[in-house]
């Protein structure tokens, strides 16, 4: 029997169906069209929820990244174990009255200013100046209280002393040295500059354990059934770990599509990303310092172009392959130094002790450099399908890449790296027509 | 009469509404019940084309077609839509078996409408909606692989497919008949 006698023997048959009416199915619709519209339409709230996010993923991170609290609450911990807190204070109480003005100078123990700021404005004058001059003096502690690292140093005035550090440490940051490994020591002076390296995380050279909940918010739609289409806004907090566990966060828009054709979807986005480290470019030692603590943060537009490749793309574990390019343009990177300063008259006689915290602005990184890479992510994407078209899916991925760098300072550098997912997981709307809301875990290794 | 249901629906005039779903009711569930597996499903599909019919019939423009075509159209773009989204994975169900030609030549004229609807309905969701979309809409298959966002090859292998399932299912009815008959 040919094909087109067949149906058409069958489409006479079924043409003819015509169901007698059921008042039910009038009372399903009716029952319908009755539903109460919900004082918030469903999407604004899906909006509302991801704007909420958003929101709150950016806040916590201001938060948990704010300085200026967390420096001053681990400086005072410091000082409070070392027992300087109480040798500042008395400091200060026997300064107030030899020094009762000290310029611009606003570093303090207990509020943990930066100091040298200061001190470059005042040249001649220049003291450690305090806060909290009304407070009442307190008796000095026992030398065997003080057990600062430096105490032994030779009795030196700390106003020229600071400056000069101050320009040494300039000069270091902003000159061709920048990049070398140093030491300089000035007997006259006590400075010493150790550990010089450069800022950028270089990858191959440090295990980057990061570690993601990116939260999308998504409006997909289709163009005439042949590809569909994604757009929307994506927060990214995150937990990267290379010496210490440090704070990351990206937000931005995104954007993709697919084909239905081909099991190829393409995703680009910018993103503004901000991620801190540990690992400052010089850690030093000034007689009477104690350096405690260097930290980077570096914020910048990330710009992913990603293309991925489908295996089996209509399947409920759809293996695939991508693969993409990612700009990185530095917009601005800091470094803040922490350091416990003890600075005495005599040896005998401790005249100030001090928490100072310096931030750097690095002046030669924004807009200069280019960070470029690609990596191959071979990666698997299970559906499960809950109901009420939600949906949860199930990720991993092993990937390799290559990493290219180009930068003002260091030039072109190039490196490989491994990483992979241990596990992602998430929820989501699948409803063409509404917003989609995701939110997975992603963890990896460089 | 029609143009004065629609100017109902479009005042939302529940009665009108009621006329109209009334009036095209047993024309278009014939459809969904081709593209569903049962009549529940097939009335859902049909409740939800109608719901968009009512909520959209503001855009219906009388001057530019009649609106049996234009809810005809929202009917099977529905159950299409909901294929599409219900049908995560490609059924690829290979069917390994020999059919007569002869008895489904025979089966389709000896069975009665009902009967061939069922076995239209037992189809996989994926063969079912490309049968209906080639054999009784008359779409291409190029259209279809567009519409369901499958190849074109897909859709001519779910074809022969559920032409295949078809004539064995109408064979093994029309031989099941035959016996009863002979008793």
């Amino acid at each position: 029997m040919l094909n087109e006698d067949f149906f058409n023997r069958i489409k006479s048959k079924l043409s003819g169906i015509e169901p007698d009416f059921d008042p039910g199915d009038w009372a399903a619709m009716e029952a319908m069209l009755d539903r109460k519209k919900p004082i918030v339409p469903l999407r604004a709230l899906r909006i509302a929820a991801g704007l909420a996010l958003f929101v709150l993923g950016y806040l916590s991170y201001s938060y948990f990244s704010n300085t200026e609290n967390t420096r001053h609450a681990l400086s005072y911990s410091t000082a409070e174990k070392s027992g300087i807190a109480k040798a500042a204070a008395a400091a200060r109480a026997e300064k107030d009255h030899a020094l009762p003005t000290m310029g611009k100078a606003t570093a303090s123990a207990q509020e943990g200013e930066a100091l040298p700021q200061a001190a470059k404005s005042d040249a001649e004058t220049l003291q450690p100046a305090m806060a909290g001059k009304n407070e009442a003096p307190v008796s000095l502690p026992a030398e065997s209280d003080l057990e600062t690292p430096g105490e032994n140093a030779a009795a030196e005035m700390p106003g020229p002393a600071l400056r000069m550090a101050e320009k040494k440490r300039n000069a270091a940051y902003n000159g061709s040295a920048d990049l070398q490994s140093s030491l300089v020591e000035s007997p006259g002076e006590s400075i010493r500059l150790v550990k010089k390296e450069s800022p950028v995380i270089k990858a191959g050279e440090n295990y980057v354990h990061r570690a993601m909940i990116p939260f999308d918010a998504m409006i997909p739609g289709t163009v005439k059934g042949r590809k569909s289409w994604w757009i929307g806004m994506t927060a990214v907090p995150g937990l990267q770990y290379v010496q210490n566990a440090k704070g990351s966060f990206a937000r931005g828009l995104v954007a993709g599509m697919e084909f239905a054709r081909v099991p190829l979807s393409f995703e680009a986005g910018i993103l503004e990303d901000r991620f801190r480290y540990e690992e400052a470019p010089a850690a030093r030692l000034y007689l009477g310092e104690n350096h405690t603590l260097s930290e980077g943060t570096l914020s910048g537009i990330s710009i992913p172009l990603k293309a991925k490749f489908y295996f089996r793309s209509k399947s409920r574990v759809a293996p695939f392959i991508s693969t993409g390019l990612t700009a990185f343009i530095p917009v601005k990177e800091q470094y803040v130094f922490s350091f416990d300063m003890k600075t005495t008259k005599n040896q005998a006689q401790p005249l100030e002790a001090l928490i100072v915290r310096d931030t750097f602005d690095l002046p030669n990184r924004p807009g200069r450099e280019i960070n470029a890479s690609t990596t191959f992510d071979f990666s698997s994407k299970g559906d499960i399908t809950l109901p009420d078209r939600q949906g949860m899916y199930l990720l991993a991925s092993a990937g390799a890449g290559l990493n290219f760098q180009v930068n003002a300072r260091l030039g072109f550098q190039m490196s490989a790296n491994y990483s992979r997912s241990l596990g992602g997981m998430g929820l989501e709307q699948r409803n063409m027509k509404r917003i989609d809301l995701g939110m997975a875990m992603h963890y990896f290794i460089n | 009469m029609l143009t004065d249901l629609v100017e109902g629906c479009r005042k939302e005039d529940r009665n009108a509404q009621r006329k109209l779903y009334e009036h095209f009711h047993s024309k278009m569930l014939g459809i969904c019940l081709r593209y569903a597996a049962c009549r529940e499903e097939a009335v859902e599909v049909l409740n939800s084309s109608f719901y968009k019919v009512f909520k959209n019939i503001h855009r219906f423009d009388d001057k530019k077609g009649n609106v049996e075509a234009w809810i005809r159209t929202i009917v099977t773009n529905t159950a299409i839509d909901r294929y599409r989204k219900e049908s995560k994975r490609p059924n690829t169900i290979d069917l390994d078996y020999a059919y007569k030609e002869s008895h489904g030549s025979v089966a389709v004229e000896d069975l009665t409408a009902g009967e061939i609807l069922k076995l239209v309905q037992e189809l996989p969701p994926a063969y079912r909606t490309v049968f209906n979309l080639f054999a009784i809409e008359g779409f291409s298959h190029k259209e279809i692989g567009e519409r369901l966002g499958i190849s074109e090859g897909t859709s001519k292998s779910n074809l022969a497919k559920a032409r295949k399932k078809l004539q064995k299912a109408l064979s093994i009815n029309y031989e099941i008949k035959r016996r009863q008959h002979a008793k």
